[in-house]
């Protein structure tokens, strides 16, 4: 292992809020103008604004996906919602329809996994994806299965009168869902692996060292904090009950208020613990030849950027949204740094391969985002 | 003018090696030059990438080479010089005022989308939905009427018997279909529904309220022909159309920003298209009342009696402070239901 020795090389990001406002208006008033066809041009835009915006020693990255190769993805992708959406009003169809979308959803997110990697660049050289679809099939069929049971289980009889579940039933369900509590740290370590390890510089690999049991304390500590505010939140209720009867109303408009900011807080700070926990995790532990990167994103001002978004965005009635996004990308970006061991020039670019963009799109429009 | 010059990184494509490199214009050729790189092509040849604001300028030569400059004044100047200029979309989106006309734009596309696009669309959509898939969701949301919040009614078979009577000869007054007709009783008070498909539900307390009035039988069959109203106008089910609409929307609009937000908004906006169908459905009271030759100012009564005598008595001008009113107004645009004043004053203009 090489041990670097140069200082850190911090990623910076040009991008501004104004300026990505203008382009995210003029796409969005293109894509209603043309009833959605112009999205796919709309994000390739989007994110070339962004790529080309973030840069790590003096050169830039690049998106290089193609609009048409995007727009033929998002097609597919739109009958695959239709699809989902029409699934419950037939029980047989449904059901066969369910089975199809999660049989090819592994295939969906690994192809659209390749389409990210091979459009990106950096230094006029192009990143790559070489995962296969089987080497995950077994953990996402593990996951789909597991919840699926867990779901038959604990959904309420359909029988008239009471739904009535039986402790058999209850048993199996609450089982499957503690199980599937259980394995989900450990699937999203396997995920994360194999989207790291299978990524390329050129001909250069990344590779991965971070362990399950990372994943697992991470997962632990919100439990723990899930717990703490429950009890926090009991205490909180008995005062406010003894209050009540008082009929202190102050005391009970502070409380409510305290009630809501605990509860809606709580909700909102998940997101800003679990992508800058998984972000430090996964940056800290990657490698690149004999380079490494370092990430010292915090959870508490991501979290602050989240709630001020949050509220602007609710009062400016959405057209806050790309000031949010350039807000929230440069928190995270430039807490990343690259901690070289000599210079960038040695890596080797790899042959033009094409990759089909369906995989991409499908994975957009299901919102299943993938950590940076 | 002298010729325009930038410096710039060139990057080969085989390697991430950079080459410090200058960017000149000869005639209607780009010179790439530096240590260890001296290239000539024609400028008709390199690919110019859209300018994205104040990232470095990247130009791909043919070959796959690429050349990234920071020095972006010198490679504007280049590339203008060349007679190459940005495509009209990137000159819009560089533009304060396309964007600010974009966002009244756009603002006004929802607008109209919201007011006449969205229920026209849903309303097709609606009506080619089988009658089984509608038949199927009233089934499904049948299933939510159970206890503890819903209890068997405890009306008498003569009471029900009664009331469906009368109903009956009303609607063949009226030249209407009978739907089905259920009866419950509601722990949270008067109520009455409409589910998609064929049936619609009253509840006990609705007609005992209904005994409070100087013409029990009138006040119900008035309510019982709002709620068929809503059936004939298909309205539960136009209504779940339009709120999966708007919620898909909404999911699109901020659903990565707050499902809270996401979940609340259609709430709050699909309450618009509520209202304009109990205004329907009213009317459709006061036809069904009319045929059948009964009068309207039980069913009035009724709904003064629901909103605790409040509306009612403002209405009779005793006691209308335009404050009052005022307020009332503006928490209506948030209500499911018109403000009973509103319904009380058109039942009343049609009635009369």
């Amino acid at each position: 292992m090489t041990q670097s020795q140069q200082a850190p090389v911090p990623l910076s990001f040009t991008g501004s809020g104004p300026e990505y406002f203008r382009i995210w208006i003029v796409n969005l008033l293109l894509t209603i103008v043309t009833f959605g066809i112009y999205s796919a041009w709309a994000k390739v835009r989007r994110l070339k604004y962004f790529y080309q915006n973030t840069q790590l020693a003096g050169a830039s990255f690049n998106y290089h996906g193609e609009p048409l190769a995007i727009f033929k993805g998002r097609l597919l992708a739109l009958g695959l919602l239709v699809a989902w959406n029409l699934a419950p009003l037939d029980r047989v169809w449904g059901m066969a329809i369910w089975i199809v979308l999660a049989a090819i959803w592994p295939w969906i997110i690994v192809r659209s996994m390749h389409f990210k990697r091979r459009n990106s660049s950096y230094r006029n050289v192009r990143f790559r994806f070489d995962g296969r679809t089987r080497d995950v099939y077994l953990p996402f069929a593990l996951l789909l299965g597991v919840s699926f049971i867990s779901a038959l289980a604990l959904y309420p009889g359909s029988e008239a009168g009471m739904p009535r579940m039986s402790t058999a039933k209850i048993a199996v369900g609450v089982i499957s869902a503690l199980l599937l509590l259980a394995v989900t740290p450990h699937f999203h370590f396997v995920i994360q692996q194999f989207f790291a390890a299978r990524t390329l510089f050129g001909e250069t690999r990344f590779r991965y060292s971070a362990r399950a049991w990372d994943f697992y304390k991470i997962y632990l500590l919100l439990g723990l904090m899930l717990v703490g505010r429950t009890l926090a939140f009991g205490i909180l209720f008995g005062v406010g009950s003894s209050l009540f009867k008082q009929g202190g109303w102050i005391a009970i408009l502070v409380l409510s208020i305290a009630f809501v900011v605990f509860f809606y807080g709580f909700v909102l700070f998940i997101g800003p613990y679990f992508q800058v926990r998984i972000q430090n995790l996964i940056w800290n532990n990657i490698r690149l030849g004999g380079h490494r990167f370092e990430s010292r994103a915090r959870v508490w001002p991501l979290f602050r950027i989240t709630v001020v978004n949050l509220i602007l965005i609710a009062l400016t009635l959405g057209f806050f949204r790309p000031f949010a996004v350039i807000r929230t990308l440069r928190y995270r970006l430039e807490s990343v740094s690259l901690l070289p061991a000599g210079d960038l020039d040695s890596f080797v670019g790899s042959a033009e391969a094409a990759v089909a963009a369906f995989g991409a799109e499908a994975v957009d429009l299901f919102d299943f985002d993938l950590a940076l | 003018m002298t010729a325009a010059s930038a410096r710039g990184g060139y990057y080969d494509g085989r390697s991430s090696k950079r080459h410090e490199v200058t960017l000149e214009l000869s005639g209607a050729a780009l010179r790439v030059r530096g240590p260890g790189v001296d290239l000539t092509v024609p400028f008709a040849e390199v690919r110019i990438e859209e300018s994205v604001a104040n990232a470095p300028r990247l130009l791909h030569l043919p070959g796959g080479a690429l050349v990234e400059s920071t020095a972006l004044e010198g490679v504007d100047l280049l590339i203008e010089g060349a007679g190459r200029r940005d495509s009209l979309v990137v000159r819009l989106q560089r533009s304060w005022r396309t964007a600010l006309g974009s966002v009244v734009a756009v603002a006004c596309a929802a607008a109209a989308f919201y007011v006449w696009g969205l229920p026209w669309v849903a309303d097709r959509v609606a009506d080619v939905i089988p009658a089984a898939w509608s038949e199927a969701l009233g089934q499904e949301a049948q299933k939510a009427l159970q206890p503890p919040l819903f209890q068997p009614s405890k009306l008498s078979e003569e009471a029900r018997r009664a009331i469906e009577q009368d109903f009956a000869a009303a609607l063949e007054a009226a030249g209407r279909p009978m739907p089905r007709l259920e009866f419950r009783s509601f722990a949270a008070g008067p109520n009455a529904f409409a589910l998609p498909g064929n049936t619609m539900v009253m509840t006990d307390e609705m007609v005992k309220l209904a005994a409070r009035t100087r013409d029990p039988a009138s006040a119900i069959l008035g309510v019982l022909g709002h709620e068929q109203g809503h059936i004939r106008h298909r309205h539960p089910l136009r209504q779940f159309v339009r709120g999966t609409v708007l919620s898909a929307l909404a999911a699109w609009w901020l659903g990565d920003v707050s499902t809270v937000l996401a979940t609340a908004a259609p709430v709050l906006l699909a309450a618009r298209y509520s209202r304009d169908f109990e205004r329907e459905a009213d009317r459709e009271a006061v036809a069904l009342l009319r045929a059948a030759g009964r009068p309207v100012e039980p069913l009035i009564e009724l709904f003064g009696l629901l909103e605790g005598g409040r509306a009612a008595k403002a209405e009779d001008g005793k006691a209308a402070p335009g404050v009052e009113h005022k307020r009332a107004n503006l928490l209506d645009y948030f209500s499911s239901h018109p403000g009973t004043g509103e319904r009380i004053r058109m039942l009343r203009g049609q009635g009369g």
